[in-house]
């Protein structure tokens, strides 16, 4: 029989209970419905990181800020602790804002639309997004997918189409200038959406030298040579590629990277491998090589770089994605007289935008869903053999797999058959990166780096075919590590936006006409199909300014709890997350030298605490001893737990070394909670004998005078308090604990805190001597 | 003279009573809950009181209906709350008494301010670092800004109570919109900040639950429909109005 280890059993123990903790938490009873509870369980070698960070604290605090910080102390070193954190702030995160790749502030650019403030709303988006024309005609707007409009009530709102308008009336924003050089040069393969992504972060926000180098004529990877005209023209696309160049970015075009040593061997130190999946994916199916027979990219690349694609006049295009939609679609603008799309699933099933679809549709492009081509014969032109198929059991990914039905073949006849179900990275085989079994890069998806030292990789290259946005999510995340590896903190986020003024409601909807009416999602303007087909000017025209202005009223502003309640002390829920945006925007939401961030929104931090509360009373019920600590919950903020919470408390679950309640000997005696008195600094609370004497009766009997320069409000008095010692090292140990939590950071591989910024902040706040 | 209130079809049952009753019990208990829930800094500061009975729910629920008209995105929300008001076997109210003019003081920021609680000080009347409590004017349905902290710890109060209403299996939900008219009303009056719990001991939970369009289509309004409609037995007229109908979606 094994030895019965006490300690280890208990630990074991004590960590299901944790999670029963957690499941309480989760299963609170709700006040707004607005606020996710996040949680981590921490056991003991988790907990090492902690001690150290706050013991940096300590130093230099425990004394100086009385009990606050000694409040760390109380979690002692219990065997488990259960983190327990919310995002309790007035702007809540909208489903659409939570969906997009690159977390651009969705209701926040929607609700300056609505005020006319066109400029500052493509502000907004371009804090995020460098290419921000190009992504206001090509996403495929998860956020519209997610925007609670549509799961709930009619249609989602025209979030693209509202973006589009915003870029068109502000294609340029004022910005700040490049960041000095920091010597340290970056060589960037392939300049797709990724790679462009990156040169700029590097470039203008980080200060590293960046040479992109493309191996077709043309920059802009399959922006370029994958997207048509007439859904991304092609001067959006040299204005934003011309904006980057503008920052001092190189572009070598013609410039095929066979090995990545010999750029090492140039000088660069850092290579991001951004080149796409170039190489269409091939059918293996009989007849795939005959004349008539071509393959979807080749083709889009001839007709968008002007090469002159030959079609018959009745095409065919194999697969269901925007490759093969704009196939189609190129196809009869190219002189087919009618174009076919073979799909072997359903409509639900096609990864081409729905908007594309649409369109295509219009555009007379036929589609026949659930057909397999089995082989490609000459005859009459290409005689395509196909079988009807059904949808079967999901594959890997959660799509039906299609299954053939027996004895349900027929043929069908075309003159050109384009094959468009995939592509592949065309990697070079010098290049000596480890991949994937799909032929993708492999990486690490915490930080993009690849098998080789000073290499990184994103966009299609690692993903396999995948969205514009994601691509640029991508390019994001490597310009934010490329910067860390090479020695800066990786912070990318530019504040473009100036800060909002306090609006009245807004009167759209009078001002238009629409008040108590329920306006329905606008149809998009769209060219005829006559004006369309006949040649390749852009199909969608964008809403009108009115339609626009009417679209963001039916915004439900998810983003806000709604109450007008006052409790936070500003009178609308949009007055507080307008205070919210203005404080946070520019800091990336960190707090500057205090234990948690406002503002709050009063009943969320309540929903918060009902659910912080059922995590402890689960602990007790299953006897195990807990309590509820406020104050350590900020070293673990700084540390990178949590991430987006504005407040973390600790439940310490079973025994602790130290002692956790008020008694003698315990080392806090001195914690008296009414009244509290500090060196340097009273009235924490208000004092009794104020209340016993009124105020400056008794003054000349303490020696104080009794004018108005030393009796002001205790707010005040804390100003005052700053100029001396006291201040400073308060200042100096938050500080202090800044450090130490960043260091936590990149040991863990998380993102980093800015202190050249907080710095600043804290000294600013210093008092001279 | 106490008032004398005379219905000739009371929901309020004898056998309901008694049900109601135990829901009040249980009430009770829930309020210690709130009181032994953990505590910032030890101190007291929270503040209960349970609400029982017809007229006094109607007026709860009245309250809420008034609300609902001043305010417009939440307005359906004070509305089917309102109903439940009026529903549920008893009303617990727990407030925070502190919230609003002693703030924490430590250090925390978590309120719109800068971490010394000045915030608070500077937008409301005060002098000499005492809020005067006697100012209650105010433009919003709560007058802020309140202690963020205080406000979490209610949130410890109220897990409490719903924590102990678990354990004695009796349906409760804790309401931002009761919390607030209850307040209006005096209920709590020493709190600025009040949340109510709706206690029920009945087969099915409906606050948990509710329908769509709840103020107009719940239980009791359908009992009453029932009730009125004298054409029950026989074919009823009019039946492409779709008051007329039993379910209004199904119209043509």
């Amino acid at each position: 029989m094994p030895k019965y280890d006490g300690n280890a059993y208990a630990q074991e123990g004590l960590l299901q209970v944790a999670q029963h903790c957690a499941q309480a938490a989760l299963h609170a009873p709700q006040l707004t419905g607005k606020t996710e509870i996040k949680m981590e369980i921490l056991t003991d070698k988790e907990l090492e990181d902690f001690f150290t960070v706050q013991g940096e604290a300590n130093k230099r605090g425990a004394i100086l800020s009385g009990e606050t910080y000694k409040a760390a102390y109380d979690i002692g070193q219990p065997p488990v602790l259960l983190l327990i954190g919310a995002d309790a702030m007035p702007d809540v995160k909208a489903p659409c804002r939570a969906a997009c790749p690159v977390g651009i502030d969705v209701p926040r650019y929607i609700r300056l639309i609505g005020d006319g403030k066109f400029d500052q709303a493509a502000a907004v988006v371009r804090e995020k997004l460098p290419l921000a024309s190009i992504c206001a005609r090509i996403c495929h707007a998860p956020c519209e997918k997610k925007c609670r409009r549509g799961t709930l009530r009619d249609q989602p709102i025209a979030i693209l189409a509202l973006k589009r308008i915003a870029m068109d009336a502000a294609p340029e924003v004022p910005s700040p200038p490049v960041s000095k050089t920091t010597g340290k040069r970056v060589a960037v393969i392939g300049s797709g959406p990724a790679g462009l992504t990156a040169a700029y972060y590097l470039r203008k926000v980080c200060g590293h030298a960046v040479t992109i180098f493309e191996a077709s004529s043309e920059p802009g990877g399959m922006l370029r040579v994958g997207v048509p005209k007439y859904r991304l023209p092609r001067e959006v696309l040299d204005k934003e590629i011309g904006m980057i160049k503008g920052l001092g970015v190189e572009i070598k075009l013609n410039t095929k990277i066979e090995s990545l040593d010999k750029l090492f061997k140039q000088g660069y130190d850092v290579i991001f491998t951004a080149i796409g999946a170039h190489r269409s994916v091939r059918m293996g199916i009989e007849g795939e090589n005959l004349l008539g027979v071509i393959d979807g990219l080749s083709f889009l690349r001839d007709v968008n770089l002007g090469k002159g694609a030959k079609v018959g006049k009745r095409a065919v295009v194999i697969g269901g994605g925007n490759a093969a939609v704009d196939a189609a679609r190129a196809a009869l603008r190219m002189g087919a007289k009618e174009a076919t799309i073979l799909y072997r699933r359903s409509m639900a099933q096609m990864r081409a935008h729905k908007a594309n679809i649409e369109q295509a549709q219009r555009e007379g492009v036929k589609i026949e869903f659930l057909t397999t081509p089995t082989s490609i014969k000459k005859g009459d032109g290409l005689e395509v053999k196909c079988i009807r198929t059904k949808l079967g059991s999901p594959d890997a990914i959660g799509r039906p797999s299609p299954e053939p039905i027996e004895g349900n073949e027929f043929t069908l006849s075309f003159d050109t058959v384009i094959v468009a179900i995939g592509q592949t990275p065309d990697m070079p085989p010098d290049f000596g990166l480890s991949l994937e079994d799909g032929g993708t890069l492999q990486v690490d998806d915490a930080t993009l780096s690849t098998n080789m030292r000073g290499v990184f990789a994103g966009g299609d290259a690692v993903s396999g075919p995948a969205s514009f946005i994601e691509a640029v999510a991508a390019g994001r995340k490597a310009a934010s590590w490329i910067d860390q590896y090479l020695g800066g903190f990786g912070i990318i986020d530019e504040v473009l936006a100036p800060s909002e003024e306090m609006p009245e409601i807004s009167r759209v909807q009078e001002v238009l006409g629409m008040a108590g009416k329920d306006p329905k999602r606008p149809p998009l303007p769209l060219l005829t199909t006559e004006q369309a087909l006949s040649g390749f000017a852009e199909v969608d025209l964008g809403l009108s300014e009115k339609a626009s202005l009417i679209e963001t009223t039916r915004c439900l502003k998810c983003n806000e709890v709604g109450f007008n309640c006052g409790a936070c002390g500003f009178k609308t829920c949009r007055e507080a997350v307008i205070f919210q945006q203005n404080q946070f925007h520019e800091t990336g939401g960190e707090p500057w030298g205090w234990l948690m961030k406002g503002p709050s929104c009063i009943w969320r931090l309540m929903e918060y605490g009902i659910a912080v509360d059922w995590a402890a009373a689960a602990a007790h019920r299953h006897n195990i001893e807990s309590r509820v600590a406020m104050i350590p919950g900020t070293a673990f903020m700084r540390m990178g737990h949590l991430p987006d919470c504005n407040m973390i408390v600790v439940v310490p679950l079973g025994p602790c070394k130290e002692r956790w309640y008020f008694e003698p000997s315990s080392g806090r005696e001195d914690f008296r909670p009414f009244p509290m008195v500090r060196k340097g600094q009273m009235l924490q609370y208000s004092p009794l004998w104020i209340r016993f004497t009124g105020p400056g009766r008794d003054f000349p009997r303490r020696g104080m005078k009794t004018k108005d320069e030393w009796w002001k409000p205790p707010y005040e008095r804390l100003e005052i308090i700053n100029d001396d010692e006291w201040g400073n090292s308060v200042l100096d140990r938050d500080y202090a604990l800044f450090v130490a939590g960043d260091k936590v950071r990149q040991k863990n591989k998380l993102s980093r805190l800015n202190l050249i910024k907080i710095k600043e902040k804290l000294d600013a706040k210093k008092s001279s001597p | 003279m106490p008032r004398i209130t005379i219905r000739d079809w009371p929901p309020y049952s004898p056998t309901d009573q008694e049900r109601r009753e135990n829901a009040v019990m249980a009430a009770r208990l829930m309020m210690n809950g709130a009181l032994t829930a953990p505590s910032i800094g030890g101190i007291a500061m929270t503040e209960g009181e349970i609400v029982y009975g017809e007229e006094e729910q109607e007026q709860i629920a009245r309250k809420m209906e008034e609300l609902a008209y001043e305010t417009e995105a939440q307005r359906h929300v004070f509305l089917y709350e309102a109903v439940m008001a009026r529903g549920v076997d008893v009303l617990l109210f727990i407030g925070n008494t502190r919230a609003d003019s002693d703030p924490w003081n430590g250090e925390c920021g978590l309120c719109a301010g800068r971490p010394d609680c000045s915030f608070v000080y500077e937008n409301k009347k005060q002098s000499t670092g005492l809020i005067d409590k006697t100012d209650r004017r105010s433009e919003t349905m709560v007058k802020g800004p309140l202690c963020a902290v205080y406000a979490h710890q209610l949130g410890y109060n109220v897990g409490s109570a719903l924590m102990v209403a678990t354990h004695l299996y009796v349906d409760a939900r804790p309401f931002i919109t009761m919390g607030l008219a209850a307040q209006k009303l005096g209920y709590c009056r020493n709190s600025s900040l009040v949340i109510g719990i709706g206690i029920a001991t009945r087969p099915k939970n409906e606050p948990s639950d509710p329908a769509l369009d709840y103020h107009l289509i719940n239980l009791e309004r359908g009992i009453d429909a029932i009730r009125g409609n004298v054409n029950q037995l026989g074919v009823r007229p009019a039946t492409s109005q779709d008051y007329r109908l039993g379910d209004p979606s199904k119209k043509g």
